[in-house]
């Protein structure tokens, strides 16, 4: 197969029917290799588990032969690039690391700071309005958590 | 009669007025926004739902929600975007009638059959769902098993166009509920030797993140790309008719009661299949749509503006909003994402949903159904006077709200329970959200299986533990094959309603 052909056979839902199986596969290997869980009483811990990871397998399976549609989706179709999602985890991650370590104040500017420049176009021309909105988000989020909620944040939180 | 004037007493007091009206508030503007939907701002509110009475954070859940279905029509009429899906059937008509000089009349029509629509269906949820309720009562194991399946195959199969992926969504989502301990025998199970999986995978941070955490990373990654490639679109959002005559777009009573078969068509449709676990409120929009058109005088005008055309879908998808709630107050089964982000709400403040909810908690129910009236009325009055407002909040920019949102969902998610793993589950849930979204599987019955899971083996399991020996015990109760028989015939007949609702767009 060449990398056209293989394209023009891997359509979303072959993909999806894919990783379905593979889920299927892994989740039942794991119920049926990982020994007994507990007391068998009646069906056992071990037995819905083992129909739904059936039922997966059943459905990537019928997902994979299922007649191609073309290689979109048939509704919306979503634009998603795997480097804004990394890095929007990422950041989602350091963030909370931050809020942990350095406070909550510093660490909502610094993480509202580097979103907003990121989603401006040009960011250094527009440094003021995205340091008015950095400043606002902050203020709402300190409101909404410490005035309006009388959320008690962990000691190193507050900052 | 007591508790009744006690919980129309309760309903009124300033608080929840307050809530619900703030609720109302941000439910419009949300839905307003395009991208930004219901779900996101209801499941935003969960993890600070026990900071407030049940009363005032039940209000706001449904204030937001009514709010946000009218918002999404607002854009769809002004400039030909949807807010949320559900509005989508109202593009057609709603701009066509904003471009040939009468936008106030579209609006004021989208929100006159909305409320209407909306009344209705509560109207139909309170008178149903307390009988309703009392037979669910009589109901064993075998019996409940039954409506778990019935539930969960409705809601999966009648994802339009996408049955296999909505059954794989609606397992998945039992399977991420089988994870932590086995709920007849305490077993630990599919934990992978995580130690703080054991309890199983907290309801908060699946929820925010399945709804929420995805749709703001596909938010970002399409603010992102368009930066990057200095793709900003400069569309004249304002849209452009000529000679606009305000006297000419006047909304009246007759202009409303001219609509108002369309608008009753519309409520009825909506609020049947709002009752139905899993069709959601764009199809209601789009069914009705296609029957009021069939059954309209002026067939010809629908798609040209037709203020008919407004009035149905708008109808119907806000007449989903009481009708959603039905299978969640009787049986204590959500039949849609936003129903089992609200039963979670309800678990939250200690009220189980169920067949004993209204029995056990009859004020605070009693309370909630006032309410839902009249946040009806809230939300024609807050919409009407703000409607100027909203049309300018419905051009901000997404990419302003993305940090705020983000960071209420986080720090939300983390004080629910001072949890760092709800951190990551919800990050987890975020990305599987985008990855099932990108795929076009629906995310309702993920969150369906997710909620039911628990209830469906531990009825299986306890009824074949009663019927011992006996390998049919399943199928030995009139109720239980009625439901069986109940769930092949909805099938055929909502999939017959539904391709013909398609042929006729």
């Amino acid at each position: 197969m060449n990398k056209v052909t293989i394209k023009k056979y891997l359509t979303y839902d072959r993909i999806s029917g894919l990783s379905l199986i593979i889920l299927g596969i892994i989740g039942s290997s794991h119920i049926i290799f990982s020994g007994k869980w507990g007391k068998n009483l009646g069906l056992g811990a071990k037995f819905m588990p083992q129909i739904y990871f059936i039922l997966i397998l059943i459905t990537g399976i019928l997902l994979l032969i299922k007649k191609g549609e073309g290689d979109k989706p048939q509704g919306i179709v979503i634009f998603v690039n795997i480097r804004s999602v990394l890095l929007f985890i990422g950041l989602g991650i350091l963030y909370f690391l931050f809020v942990l370590k350095v406070g909550l104040i510093i660490s909502t500017v610094i993480y509202t700071l580097s979103l907003y420049s990121l989603l401006t176009n040009n960011p250094l021309k527009n440094r003021k309005q995205i340091c008015i909105s950095s400043t606002i988000v902050t203020i709402i989020v300190l409101t909404l958590f410490e005035i309006m909620l009388h959320i008690v944040l962990p000691i190193p939180l507050l900052f | 009669m007591d508790i009744l004037l006690v919980a129309i007493h309760n309903a009124f007091s300033a608080s929840v007025i307050l809530y619900t009206a703030f609720g109302v508030f941000l439910g419009v503007t949300i839905g307003a926004i395009p991208g930004l939907s219901g779900d996101i701002g209801i499941a935003l509110l969960l993890p600070f739902v026990y900071k407030v009475a049940p009363a005032c954070s039940l209000g706001m859940m449904l204030g937001i929600y009514k709010g946000s279905i009218f918002g999404g029509s607002i854009t769809a009429i002004l400039f030909g975007i949807p807010g949320t899906p559900a509005a989508a059937a109202t593009v057609e008509d709603g701009y066509k009638a904003k471009l040939n000089g009468h936008p106030q009349q579209a609006l004021l029509t989208a929100l006159y059959s909305s409320v209407t629509g909306d009344i209705f269906s509560d109207m139909v949820l309170i008178f149903l769902a307390i009988p309703m309720a009392g037979i669910a009562l009589n109901f064993g194991p075998v019996e409940f098993f039954a409506l778990y399946i019935f539930a969960l195959m409705l809601i999966s199969l009648l994802t339009r166009g996408k049955a296999v992926k909505g059954l794989a969504s609606g397992v998945i989502g039992l399977i991420i509920c089988a994870i932590g301990m086995d709920p007849m025998l305490g077993t630990p199970r599919l934990n992978f030797g995580i130690e703080q999986l054991r309890g199983g995978i907290s309801l908060i941070p699946v929820l925010v993140g399945i709804f929420a955490v995805s749709e703001l990373i596909i938010q970002f990654s399409k603010e992102w790309h368009d930066i990057i490639t200095k793709k900003l679109e400069k569309i004249d959002q304002q849209g452009t008719f000529s000679k606009y005559n305000i006297d000419k777009d006047k909304m009246s009573m007759k202009i409303y009661f001219s609509n108002l078969k369309a608008t009753m068509i519309g409520a009825l449709t909506g609020t049947f299949i709002g009752a139905l676990p899993g069709a959601g409120s764009s199809i209601a929009a789009y069914v009705s749509y296609g029957l009021a058109r069939r059954f309209s005088k002026h067939a010809e005008k629908f798609g040209h503006g037709s203020l008919e055309g407004i009035a149905a879908p708008e109808a119907g998808n806000n007449a989903t909003c009481g009708a959603t709630f039905i299978p969640l107050f009787a049986f204590g089964i959500p039949g849609s994402g936003i129903a089992a982000i609200f039963g979670a709400a309800l678990i939250m403040q200690g009220i189980t949903p169920g067949p004993t909810m209204i029995s056990e908690n009859t004020l605070i129910i009693y309370t909630l159904f006032v309410t839902l009236i009249y946040a009806n009325f809230i939300n024609l009055g807050i919409s009407r006077l703000l409607l100027p407002l909203y049309a300018r909040v419905s051009m901000m920019k997404t990419r302003y709200l993305i940090p705020a949102i983000f960071i209420i969902a986080l720090l939300g998610t983390y004080t629910s329970r001072n949890s760092v793993i709800d951190i990551w589950v919800l990050l987890i849930a975020g990305i599987l959200g985008v990855v099932l979204k990108k795929n076009d599987f629906p995310l309702g019955p993920l969150v369906l299986g997710y909620i039911i899971g628990p209830g469906m083996e531990r009825s299986l399991r306890q009824a074949l533990i009663i019927g011992g020996e006996d390998r049919f015990f399943l199928f030995k109760s009139p109720i239980a094959i009625g439901l069986y028989v109940a769930t092949i015939v909805f099938l055929l007949l909502i999939y017959k309603v539904v391709k013909k609702s398609d042929k006729n767009l």
